[in-house]
C-alpha cells in the first residue's frame, strides 16, 4: 500500500485534530481494507506510526501526538483476529447508523452541501467524521454538490394582491394561469393579448372574471416593463418551490418543472430544485434582510445578518453591508455640519444619503435646509381671472414645487407659473402667496400686493332721440348698483334697475357718460362713452344724382342729424312732409344708400331701373323727408365701343350704361365725325333688345377710313359721343376662265394692282401665298391684269385654285368658290 | 299619319304613332289612358274629344303633337367640354326666333314645357332633348330634337337614333392654333366614335381667331343667313375650314360632313350647321 499524503490527511489527520476519536475506525487510521491480511496488518503497524514523525506531516502535530497516544491499542485490537472482527462489526455498525441519519437528513434529495456535511459532523461531536458522512452519502445514493447560485428576485409590485385574486381562480400560480388560458402565452404573453383578454371579460359579471380582470391588471403593470412579466413568472416559480420545500425534496422536484424552469430562469429543474432545497432554511431570514434593503432600512438588515451564523458568501454581504452603513454615517455628519455655511449644498447630500438610506436624521436634516422662497409673487387681474405669477425660488437641490393660496384657500400644491385663478371672488382684496417646497417638505413664501377683481358692466348701450339720452346694461354677478357719472354735471345721473333716462340734457351737444359698476367694498374703475344727443332732424334740399358710367354720384349738404338715408322714391304720394316717425317715412321706397358726410356713390344696378331718389334725414326714431331728384343721365355714355370688319360690312359692339334704352348709331366715310348731327352722316337708332337679338352690322365697304359713333338716348336728349375709326381696304376682283386644265385669269382693282399669283394645290384649298404652287403670276402696276396657265396632269383632283395678292393690306374677292376647284 | 314610326326622344323607345297613349278629358273622370288607335272618329271610348297630349307608352313622358306626327330627326350636338356646344344652341334658336334667319322667312318653335325649360337653362348638363320645330313658308315643318352631349360620354343608344350630327370645335384647343397662341400644347384625342350621318364639322368661337384670316377669306365675311341655306356660301367656307383643320391639326374627319366655323358671341354665320343639316334632312326625305 502506498501512502497517499493528501488524502490521509483529509481523511484522518483532520478528523482527528478537530475531535474524532482514531479509536473509532483503526482500518481507516492504519490504511486497511476490511478483510486484510495479517501480512498487510503488521506492515501497516509498524509502517505507519513512522510516518507520523516525518517532515511532511510536520504541520499536524497534534494529531500525530493522538495518534501515537492509541497506537498500543490499536495494536491490540488489529493484531488479534477476533478482536480485529469485533472491531469491523463496529465500525460496520456506525456507518449504517449514519447512512440512517444521511437519509433522514436528505429527506429525499440527491446530495448534500459541504455546509450540510459539516453540521452533521458538528452535531454528532466527534462521533463520524467527514469521511463517514461522505461514505454514507454513497451508501444513500446522494452525493457532496454545491447548489448552482440563483438569481435573486425582487418581489414584483403589489404581488401579495396576485395571491389574493388567484384564490378566487382555478389556477394555484401565475404560471398555470398564463399557459393555461387561452389567448394567453405564458411568459412570451405580450400587452396586446392581456388586452384581447380584458376585451373579452367585459361581459362576465361574476366573481371570478373579477378576479381575472384584477390579475389581468397586475400582468399588464408587470409586462410594461422589459423583462417584467418572467420576473413575475420567476418570482412565482421560486416561491412556489420555497413552500414546497416542507414536504420534502421530492415535492420541490416535481413541482420544478421543465418549461416553467426554462421560460423564467433559464436553468435546469433539477438545479433549480436542489437550489431552493439548499436554501430552505435561509429563506425565512432572507426574506427580512431583503425587505429591509429594499426599505433602505441598512441597520435593521445589518441586525438580521449579525444574529446569526453565516455562510461564507452571507459573511460577505454583511461585511459589505457593514462599510456601507458606515459611509452614510460619515456622510450624514459631513451634511450635519455643511448646514450652515451652505444650507443648499447640505439639503443636496441629505437628498443624496436619502436615496440609499432611510434614517429620520435625513428628514430632519431636510427640514432644517428648507427651499428659499421665490423672490417675487405678481397678481394680475385679466376681465373676471387674475393670473398669478412668480419667479423661481433660488434653490435646486432636489424637486422643488410650488404651493399657491389665494388667502387662506390653497388653489394649488404643485403650480407652475403662471396659474390663473378662474374662481376669484369678485369685489373684494385678495392677496396670493407662492410656497416653495422641496421634496414636499415646505419652505419659504412670498406673497403678492393685493388686487381686485372689479367687472365692468356688460352689454352697455346708450341711445339718443332728439332732447334726450337713454342708456343699457347688464350688472355683472356680485355687483349692488351702476354708478353713472355725466361731463358737465356734478351729480350722479339717477338711475333705474339697468339703465337710465336723461332728459337733462340739449340737443346736439356731446357729452361722455362713465358707468361704474359698485361692489360690497370697492367700486370699477368705469367705463366711458361719448354721445351726441339728437335734436330734431333737418331737411336735405339740396341732393344731387349724377350717373357716370356704372355708378351714381351723390352729393348733399351734411344736415344736423344722425344720418341721411337716400331712398328710391317708389311711391312718391306716400312720402309725408316735416318731422315723422321712422316707419313713416320708409314708405317712400326702399335704402339704397347711406351716409353721414354729404357724399355716397352707389352702384347704377342697386337702383334696379329706378332713377327717383329722395333724402331722408333720421335722427333717433324720427327723420325728415328731403327733396326728391331724378339721376341726370345727360352725361352717360357706352363704354368699350369696337368695331371689327366682317368683309363689307362693320360689326360694333359696345357696353350699355344702366338705365340705357336705346343709343343712336351715326356713321360717315370720309373724314372723322364731329358730333351727331354730322351732316355727313348716317343715322341709325338701335335699341338694347335689337342690340341683343341681331347685333349692330353696317354696310362700310368704300375703300378708306370710316367713322362710326355711339351715343345713349334718354330723357329727349342725346349724351357724349363714343367713336371707332375703322379702314376699308382697296379691293382686288378675279376671274377664271377656261376649259379643263387650260385656264386663264383676269385681275381688276381700283387702285394700281399689286403682284398677284395663282397657287394650286391637291385636295385642300391653299391659305397663304405660299401653301402651293404657283401656276401664273399677274405683274402689278396697272388697274387690270390677265394670265394663261395649265393646271399640271399628273395632280389628281380636286384641285384647289386661290390667287393672292401679294401685298396685305389688298382685300382679295373670290368668285364663286365652285369656280376654285378644278376636277 | 297614324301608323308612322316614332322614337321617343327621352326613352328612345321606338313605336308606332297610334301606339301613343291618350287620356280622356275632365269629363270621363279618371278613367286610364289609351293608346290612339282606339280613337273613333277623334273621339275617346267614351265619345268625348281626349285631351290633346300623347304620351310614351314606355316611359309614360309627354311627345309633343308635332314631334308625333311630322316623325322627329334626333341632332346631336358634340364637343368637348367647354367647346361652346350650349352658348351656340342658345345663339341659333335666338337666330331663328329673332335674328338674321328669321329674315329669310324661318321660323323656329320650342315644342313642349321640358323643351322651354331646357333652353331656358342650356347651363346644367343634362340628356334631356330640346325639340323644336322649324318652319319656313316654302316647306312642311321639319320636327328635330336636339341633345347637347359631352364628346367623351355620350349615351350610344341617343348615338345611334341620331340623323345628323353637330360637332362644336374649340379652336383654342387644336395643336396648330396652341402653337401660334405660345400655348402649351395638349394631347389630343380622337372622336370616341364615327359618324355615318351628316355631321357639320363646326369651329366655334370664331371671333377669337379672327385676326388669322385675310380680308377675302369667307370667315372674315358676315354670313348669308337672311337667305337661308346658300350652297356657294356654305362651300366657300367648307373648303377654307377644311384646309384650315388639316393645318391645324388634331380632328379625324368623318365621311359625309362640311365644315362650318361661326362665333356665336357675335351672331356671325350662327345658324349655318343647322340651315345645312335641315336642307340635308330634306333632300334624304321619302
Ligand atoms: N369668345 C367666345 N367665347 C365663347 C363662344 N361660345 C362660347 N364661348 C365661351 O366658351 C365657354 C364654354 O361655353 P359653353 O357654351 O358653356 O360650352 P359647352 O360646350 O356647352 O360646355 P359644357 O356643356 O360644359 O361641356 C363659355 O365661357 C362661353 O362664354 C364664342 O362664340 N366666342
Ligand atoms: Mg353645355
Ligand atoms: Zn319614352
Ligand atoms: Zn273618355
Amino acid at each position: 500500500m502506498t501512502f497517499a499524503e493528501e488524502s490521509y490527511v483529509d481523511d484522518v489527520l483532520v478528523p482527528v485534530r478537530t475531535g474524532w476519536s482514531p479509536h473509532r475506525n483503526y482500518f481507516r487510521v492504519y490504511r486497511l481494507p476490511p478483510h486484510p491480511r495479517q501480512a498487510e496488518v503488521d506492515a501497516a503497524l509498524t509502517d505507519l506510526p513512522a510516518r507520523w514523525g516525518t517532515l511532511e506531516l510536520r504541520l499536524h502535530a497534534v494529531a500525530c501526538e493522538r495518534l501515537h497516544a492509541c497506537h498500543s491499542t490499536a495494536v491490540a485490537v488489529l493484531g488479534d483476529p477476533a478482536a480485529r472482527t469485533r472491531h469491523r462489526e463496529f465500525v460496520e455498525q456506525e456507518h449504517q447508523a449514519l447512512v440512517e441519519v444521511v437519509r433522514h437528513r436528505l429527506h429525499g434529495a440527491p446530495a448534500m452541501t459541504r455546509d450540510d456535511v459539516a453540521a452533521v459532523v458538528r452535531v454528532a461531536g466527534g462521533r463520524w467524521s467527514t469521511p463517514d458522512v461522505v461514505a454514507a452519502l454513497d451508501a444513500a445514493g446522494a452525493v457532496v454538490r454545491e447548489p448552482v447560485p440563483l438569481p435573486r428576485i425582487p418581489r414584483p409590485k403589489r404581488w401579495p394582491t396576485l395571491r389574493e385574486h388567484l384564490a378566487d381562480l382555478p389556477h394555484d400560480s401565475l404560471w398555470e394561469y398564463l399557459s393555461r388560458t387561452a389567448e394567453l402565452r405564458g411568459a412570451d404573453t405580450t400587452p396586446a393579448e392581456v388586452e384581447t383578454r380584458r376585451q373579452r371579460l367585459r361581459v362576465s359579471r361574476d366573481r371570478a372574471a373579477d378576479a381575472e380582470r384584477a390579475v389581468l391588471a397586475l400582468v399588464r403593470l408587470w409586462a410594461a416593463t422589459p423583462g417584467g412579466l418572467s420576473a413575475a413568472l420567476a418570482h412565482d416559480l421560486l416561491a412556489a418551490l420555497a413552500a414546497a420545500t416542507v414536504c420534502g425534496y421530492r415535492a420541490v422536484r416535481e413541482l420544478a418543472t421543465p418549461q416553467r424552469c426554462a421560460a423564467t430562469l433559464s436553468t435546469d429543474p433539477d438545479a433549480v430544485a436542489y437550489a431552493v432545497w439548499c436554501a430552505r432554511e435561509e429563506a425565512a431570514w432572507a426574506e427580512t434582510y431583503f425587505e429591509a434593503v429594499d426599505a433602505h432600512r441598512l441597520p435593521a438588515a445589518l441586525d438580521v445578518l449579525e444574529s446569526r451564523p453565516l455562510p461564507e458568501s452571507w459573511a460577505r454581504v454583511r461585511d459589505g453591508l457593514r462599510a456601507d452603513l458606515d459611509r452614510l454615517r460619515a456622510s450624514l455628519t459631513q451634511a450635519r455640519e455643511a448646514e450652515d455655511a451652505d444650507p443648499e449644498d447640505a439639503a443636496a447630500r441629505y437628498l443624496a444619503i436619502g436615496r440609499e438610506l432611510t434614517d429620520p436624521a435625513v428628514d430632519e436634516g431636510l427640514r432644517r435646509c428648507p427651499a428659499a422662497a421665490p423672490p417675487a409673487v405678481s397678481a394680475t387681474v385679466d376681465g373676471a381671472a387674475v393670473v398669478v405669477d412668480w419667479q423661481p425660488s433660488p434653490s435646486t437641490a432636489g424637486n422643488i414645487t410650488y404651493r399657491v393660496c389665494r388667502g387662506s384657500t390653497v388653489l394649488s400644491e404643485k403650480a407652475t407659473a403662471p396659474l390663473v385663478d378662474l374662481e376669484a371672488p369678485v369685489g373684494l382684496p385678495l392677496t396670493y402667496t407662492v410656497t416653495a417646497a422641496r421634496d414636499g417638505a415646505p419652505g419659504g413664501a412670498t406673497s403678492s400686493e393685493p388686487v381686485a377683481v372689479l367687472p365692468e358692466v356688460t352689454d352697455l348701450r346708450l341711445v339718443t332721440e332728439p332732447g334726450v339720452v337713454f342708456g343699457q346694461w347688464r350688472l355683472p354677478p356680485g355687483a349692488l348698483r351702476a354708478v353713472v357719472r355725466r361731463t358737465g354735471s356734478d351729480s350722479e345721473v339717477p338711475v333705474h334697475e339697468n339703465g337710465f333716462t336723461d332728459r337733462d340734457v340739449e340737443p346736439w351737444t356731446a357729452y361722455t357718460y362713465r358707468v361704474l359698476v359698485e361692489y360690497a367694498a370697492l367700486r370699477s374703475h368705469g367705463i366711458d362713452i361719448p354721445v351726441v344727443c339728437l335734436g330734431e332732424p333737418d331737411v336735405v334740399t339740396d341732393l344731387l344724382a349724377v350717373a357716370a358710367g356704372d355708378v351714381v354720384d351723390l352729393t348733399w349738404t351734411p344736415p344736423r342729424g344722425d344720418e341721411v338715408e337716400i331712398r328710391l322714391l317708389t311711391s312718391p304720394e306716400a312720402a309725408p312732409a316735416g318731422v315723422v316717425r321712422l316707419d313713416q317715412a320708409a314708405v317712400a321706397g326702399p335704402v339704397v344708400a347711406t351716409s353721414r358726410c354729404g357724399r355716397v356713390r352707389v352702384p347704377a344696378a342697386d337702383l334696379a331701373g329706378g332713377r327717383t331718389l329722395v333724402p331722408v334725414t333720421v335722427s333717433g326714431p324720427v327723420a325728415t323727408i328731403g327733396t326728391p331728384v331724378t339721376v341726370d343721365i345727360s352725361s352717360v355714355h357706352v363704354t368699350g365701343l369696337s368695331a371689327v370688319r366682317l368683309g363689307p360690312q362693320v360689326q360694333l359692339s359696345w357696353h350699355w350704361p344702366a338705365w340705357a334704352r336705346e343709343v343712336l348709331v351715326v356713321w360717315r366715310h370720309g373724314g372723322p365725325l364731329a358730333d351727331p348731327a354730322d351732316p355727313a352722316a348716317h343715322r341709325w337708332r338701335v335699341t338694347r333688345t335689337a342690340y341683343l337679338s341681331r347685333g349692330t352690322r353696317l354696310n362700310a365697304a368704300e375703300p378708306g377710313s370710316h367713322w362710326f359713333g355711339v351715343c345713349v338716348v334718354g330723357d329727349g336728349q342725346l349724351g357724349p359721343l363714343a367713336t371707332v375709326e375703322s379702314p376699308c381696304p382697296v379691293q382686288l376682283r378675279y376671274r377664271l376662265h377656261g376649259r379643263a386644265r387650260a385656264l386663264a385669269v383676269e385681275v381688276e382693282c381700283d387702285a394700281d394692282l399689286p403682284d398677284v399669283v395663282v397657287l394650286g394645290k391637291e385636295a385642300l384649298r391653299p391659305l397663304a401665298p405660299d401653301d402651293g404652287v404657283v401656276l401664273a403670276t399677274v405683274p402689278g402696276g396697272q388697274r387690270a391684269g390677265r394670265a394663261e396657265f395649265t393646271v399640271p396632269a399628273e395632280w389628281r383632283g380636286p384641285v384647289h385654285l386661290r390667287a393672292f395678292a401679294l401685298d396685305d393690306s389688298m382685300w382679295v374677292c373670290h368668285p364663286d368658290p365652285r369656280d376654285l376647284v378644278v376636277r | 299619319m297614324i301608323g308612322d314610326a316614332v322614337i321617343c326622344p327621352y326613352c328612345r323607345t321606338r313605336c308606332s304613332a297610334d301606339q301613343l297613349l291618350m287620356s280622356c278629358g275632365p269629363l270621363c273622370a279618371s278613367a286610364p289612358p289609351f293608346p290612339a288607335k282606339t280613337l273613333r272618329r277623334n273621339r275617346c271610348p267614351h265619345g268625348r274629344v281626349p285631351l290633346a297630349r300623347r304620351v310614351c307608352p314606355a316611359c309614360g313622358r309627354a311627345v309633343p303633337r308635332e314631334y308625333a306626327e311630322a316623325p322627329g330627326r334626333a341632332i346631336v350636338v358634340v364637343g368637348e367640354r367647354e367647346a361652346g356646344k350650349s352658348t351656340w344652341i342658345s345663339a341659333a334658336v335666338r337666330q331663328f326666333e329673332t335674328g338674321e334667319a328669321a329674315l329669310a322667312g324661318l321660323s323656329l318653335h320650342l315644342l313642349g314645357e321640358s323643351s322651354r325649360n331646357r333652353y331656358a337653362d342650356l347651363r346644367t348638363p343634362t340628356t334631356e332633348p330640346m325639340l323644336m320645330s322649324i318652319r319656313s313658308v316654302s316647306a312642311k315643318p321639319a320636327v328635330l330634337a336636339l341633345y347637347e352631349l359631352p364628346e367623351d360620354d355620350c349615351p350610344p343608344d341617343i348615338m345611334a337614333t341620331a340623323a345628323g350630327v353637330v360637332r362644336v370645335i374649340d379652336p383654342m384647343w387644336l395643336p396648330g392654333v396652341r402653337t401660334l397662341f405660345g400655348l402649351e400644347p395638349r394631347p389630343t384625342r380622337p372622336a370616341p366614335w364615327a359618324h355615318h350621318v351628316p355631321t357639320a364639322l363646326t369651329v366655334s368661337k370664331l371671333d377669337l381667331i379672327r385676326d388669322m384670316f385675310t380680308h377675302g377669306s369667307p370667315l372674315r365675311r358676315p354670313g348669308l343667313q337672311d337667305r337661308g341655306h346658300v350652297e356657294s356660301d356654305s362651300l366657300d367656307v367648307h373648303h377654307e375650314v377644311e384646309a384650315w383643320l388639316a393645318r391645324w391639326g388634331g380632328i379625324d374627319v368623318p365621311r359625309d360632313h362640311r365644315c362650318f366655323a361661326l362665333s356665336a358671341a357675335d351672331g356671325q354665320r350662327v345658324a349655318e350647321p343647322l340651315l345645312w343639316l335641315l336642307s340635308r334632312l330634306r333632300a334624304t326625305r321619302t
